[in-house]
């Protein structure tokens, strides 16, 4: 909104030429990052007491490894905080008007319903026993298809028709192949993937978070160059044009993370819940197949991926085929605190690889 | 795909109700009910195809404290063709038979060689539990724990930063050195027990440490002595456990009233 003002008051009224600023992209995802951040700030304690009010509260769930009564009655659905920050920070510095946008604010409405539903059924139920799984998969693989028909029909595509079912790998200048409509097979499993890897890790005290707002960094960067054509054609990606406003909804997750970390850092004054996990992982997810960078998540999200992995390792196949475990516990996280590292150790080390991760990640844009 | 995957087992689960038959009596014997009388019934899941009814088969049987379940159990928990928790569950049953402590030893000092490390853990937490001192198993124990025999056991300081270690798993570690502390007889474990309060893992120090001071009066050694010996002990560890004023206040106060409150209805 502010954009479209700004922009109209630089246009047509001279002496307010220095108005210009505000349609520079890095200029307004720096805004969006500030904005988001202070909204956080501003609006955590209401919502905190609003939801302790509610009595909102996370349920005690004992893993064998830790002293979980110590946080029981933590208030959960926190991930309202930073809906609601990301969502006022964009519509203030995005531009309205662009086609990845609305795709965008598509998947905050349609994961942020979801997620809320998941935390209300918990809270309602008062267990752990949320939204039912085969729910959960179905709308997560029913964002995914309206994601490939926004993306891959001819007519509706932000993108060249062509250019949206190749298939790019990170560091690799050319794609390996023209997947056609099969490509929308690789959109379901990344919306999937991408938004459960980051519920699995939602499970200590800053965890999720940073990890998510790192990646969101990491997707600003690339969204802006892919959508400069200059900076895309000098580090050799493909010209998407438009897709540079991706980087203003990046600086708006970028900034309510790190808000949210305000309150969220050890020892939790509120939980992310299902509604800031998936729906962090969805907007991620569909920020990942917006740019093209899917497979950028697998680096990028390494901490995720590993988390997700070892789920799916321990809990579909080594024990009810090997009937033995390969973890100490899972998700990975809880290996480490079977281990006997406390939870403070274990997340700073986490956020620590993530940083790493980011780097690698970024080392794409040049090593091609 | 995870979930379709979920619904195919879930599915054969449901065809077969032998499992939920033993849950059932599972739960039923944990609500009280004895079983001595259903012991064919409990048998007869023992030879079951599917190794998760086998595996609560194996959990009833320990909870059921029947020690006619011994060999059988002691069987489960040596026969490598078994799942890995199905002898990791009758390793742990078989601490509700402590009066049959002679036929099942050999067999826990035998699943100490198990490949899956839970089933060695276990296997030692259980010898920790039901043996007394004894030198043939403390001289055993500490061949599982050292590559070196303990006739050079006072040589090991020299050696220890090599990793000298034959249990490399610091869990089975720890719970070996428990079981030493079951078992000692001589100043071997002493030495070893002292060696142990410089292991990299703290579970395993603190095992150590209370190992010590269970073993100390079989051995003869004094709390002044040992607290000479343990003067250099490393007390920091990675973790800790939170604690939140207001609730240490509460539970404090809480203690000395049998009133329940409204807060407490809340948050259980």
């Amino acid at each position: 909104m502010l954009y479209t003002l700004f922009d109209y008051l630089y246009s047509h009224i001279h002496s307010l030429s220095f108005m210009r600023l505000f349609t520079y992209i890095t200029f307004r995802a720096i805004l969006a990052a500030i904005t988001a951040f202070l909204l956080s700030l501003l609006f955590g304690p209401p919502i905190i007491r609003m939801l302790k009010k509610r009595r909102i509260k996370d349920i005690a769930w004992n893993y064998g490894v830790v002293d979980v009564q110590a946080k029981d009655g933590t208030p959960t659905m926190g991930g309202l905080l930073i809906l609601f920050s990301i969502g006022v920070a964009s519509l203030l510095w995005c531009d309205l008007s662009n086609r990845f946008v609305h795709i965008l604010f598509g998947a905050f409405v349609w994961f942020g319903g979801m997620g809320a539903l998941d935390d209300y059924l918990k809270s309602h139920r008062n267990s752990k026993e949320g939204l039912k799984e085969h729910y959960k998969y179905a709308l997560q693989l029913g964002f995914g298809v309206i994601l490939s028909i926004l993306y891959l029909h001819p007519s509706l595509t932000p993108v060249d028709p062509n250019f949206a079912t190749e298939l790019h790998l990170p560091f690799l200048k050319t794609p390996i192949a023209n997947l056609g409509m099969y490509y929308s097979l690789l959109i379901l499993f990344t919306i999937t993937a991408i938004s459960n890897s980051v519920n699995l890790a939602d499970g200590l005290d800053g965890l999720a978070i940073v990890p998510s707002f790192l990646i969101a960094g990491v997707y600003a960067i690339f969204a802006y160059v892919i959508g400069n054509i200059l900076l895309s054609s000098h580090f050799l990606f493909r010209y998407l044009p438009g897709s540079g406003e991706i980087a203003v909804f990046c600086g708006s997750i970028f900034g309510a993370g790190i808000g949210f970390l305000w309150f969220n850092a050890y020892p939790a004054l509120i939980f992310m819940g299902d509604i800031g996990s998936l729906s962090l992982g969805g907007m991620l997810g569909t920020i990942a197949v917006l740019i093209k960078q899917e497979f950028l998540f697998i680096i990028a999200g390494g901490i995720f991926v590993a988390e997700a992995a070892s789920v799916l390792i321990q809990k579909y196949i080594y024990i009810p085929f090997v009937g033995r475990r390969l973890f100490y516990r899972t998700p990975l996280h809880h290996t480490f605190q079977h281990r006997g590292y406390a939870e403070t150790k274990v997340v700073i080390r986490f956020w620590i690889v993530s940083a790493i991760f980011a780097l690698i990640s970024l080392a794409a844009l040049k090593i091609r | 795909m995870n979930a379709l995957l979920r619904r195919i087992l879930s599915r054969n689960a449901a065809h077969n109700r032998d499992l939920y038959d033993i849950e059932k009596l599972h739960r039923d014997l944990k609500k009280g009910l004895s079983i001595h009388d259903l012991e064919s019934t409990i048998r007869r899941y023992f030879d079951h195809p599917r190794w998760e009814v086998r595996n609560t088969a194996v959990k009833v049987a320990g909870d059921s404290g029947s020690a006619a379940f011994a060999p059988a159990l002691c069987r489960f928990m040596t026969d490598r063709k078994q799942k890995g928790f199905v002898r990791r569950n009758a390793a742990t049953a078989l601490r509700s038979f402590r009066g049959s402590r002679a036929e099942i030893l050999p067999e826990l000092m035998n699943a100490l060689g198990d490949s899956y490390w839970e089933v060695r853990a276990q296997a030692a937490l259980t010898i920790a539990e039901i043996a007394e001192p004894d030198a043939a198993l403390e001289g055993e124990l500490i061949r599982r724990l050292f590559r070196t025999s303990p006739s050079i056991i006072h040589h090991l300081p020299y050696f220890f930063p090599l990793r000298v270690y034959r249990e490399r798993d610091f869990e089975v570690r720890a719970a070996l050195t428990r079981a030493l502390g079951a078992v000692a007889t001589s100043s071997a474990t002493l030495h070893v027990l002292e060696l142990l309060t410089g292991d990299s893992y703290w579970q395993v120090r603190e095992a150590a440490i209370e190992s010590l001071f269970r073993s100390a009066p079989v051995l003869g050694v004094s709390t002044m002595d040992l607290l000479q010996i343990l003067q250099d002990l490393d007390l920091t560890c990675p973790d800790f456990r939170p604690k939140f004023p207001i609730r240490e206040t509460w539970n404090r106060l809480k203690g000395t009233s049998a009133i329940t409150t409204d807060a407490d209805n809340r948050t259980h």
